[in-house]
């Protein structure tokens, strides 16, 4: 078992290349999910759009607006 | 993602682009270097964030599914492919990111250890349940087939959390009590204490905000269908 203090001070093995390489892939991984998100929000509204040529309200309801209609 | 959304999630963007910036920080800045191990012990907070994430979305996967079985509304089957989705993206980067880790500690990538290898089987069964999904036309089948999969899926998560406290391993087990099966571990401050929880928490934030995109998403996906089914009939009717 290893059994070890930490420290704030002292030899410590210089580890810092991995910890970067892993707080990196998961920031990538992250931020490439996010814009996958809004990637795909953006093709199915302009999608609607298409697909509702004739009422032109349509595509903001159905992506969640609210439309005024007097 | 979009100005369409609704007041309360853009609160929650901001709330937990906050925590996991704050989290980072306190990763950096605030907990202390490990003795043994050095800078890549802080891989550690994240690399169990991550997991924690895979594993609740997996859990939240297995309620919506039930749910959906018990009620079949197409809502619990969009929640349950919004929060597997999510899963697997953050369980991804866990099992990389123990990778990365096991390269200086274990001084190899990968081990067949219990717990990297049940890690790994948990992946692999929760990407089939999109190929599962894939493979049936019928959309209401789609969505049966799949809640039963979720369900039946999960019998696997408990199992890879418990593998490391049954069998003998050498991954270090820092929640609950130590047993004799344990190869390694190491020493928690209270300061490194504070910045896994606070870890947790801002993930937990993160998976939640995740998932409320994703649901949208999922929603915006259906109407889109619906309409193009539409003009489809439409079309159809003016011949």
């Amino acid at each position: 078992m290893i059994s070890s203090a930490a420290l704030t001070t002292g030899q410590v093995p210089d580890t810092s290349f991995y910890m970067i390489i892993a707080y990196g892939v998961i920031f990538l991984m992250t931020c490439a999910y996010v814009a996958s998100l809004a990637i795909r929000w953006r093709r199915l509204q302009a999608l609607i759009a298409h697909n509702a040529p004739d009422d032109a309200g349509a595509a903001e309801r159905l992506a969640g607006h609210t439309v005024k209609t007097d | 993602m979009s100005k369409s959304n609704p007041f309360l999630l853009t609160c929650l963007d901001v709330i937990t682009t906050l925590l996991v910036a704050t989290a980072a920080c306190l990763v950096f800045f605030y907990a202390p270097l490990e003795a043994v191990m050095g800078a890549v012990q802080k891989v550690f907070y994240f690399h169990v964030s991550t997991l924690w994430v895979g594993m609740l979305g997996f859990l939240a996967a297995a309620i919506a599914s039930v749910n959906y079985l018990r009620t079949g509304a197409e809502r619990w089957d969009h929640t349950a492919v919004s929060a597997i989705e999510i899963s697997l993206v953050f369980f991804l980067s866990g099992i990389i990111t123990g990778s990365i880790w096991a390269r200086p500690v274990w001084n190899t990538w990968w081990t067949w250890d219990p717990r990297l290898t049940s890690a790994a089987i948990v992946e692999l069964v929760y990407a089939a349940y999109f190929i599962l999904r894939q493979s049936l036309e019928s959309r209401a089948r789609q969505a049966r087939f799949a809640a039963v999969y979720a369900i039946a899926a999960f019998v696997s998560v408990p199992m890879t959390f418990v593998s490391i406290r049954m069998l003998r391993t050498i991954h270090p087990v820092i929640i609950g009590e130590l047993t004799a099966n344990i190869a390694g571990t190491f020493d928690i401050t209270p300061a490194m204490l504070y910045t896994f929880i606070f870890s947790l928490v801002a993930f937990t934030f993160l998976f939640a905000d995740l998932l409320w995109h994703r649901i949208l998403l999922g929603q915006l996906q259906e109407q889109s269908e619906t309409l193009l089914l539409r003009r489809m009939q439409h079309q159809e009717e003016s011949r």
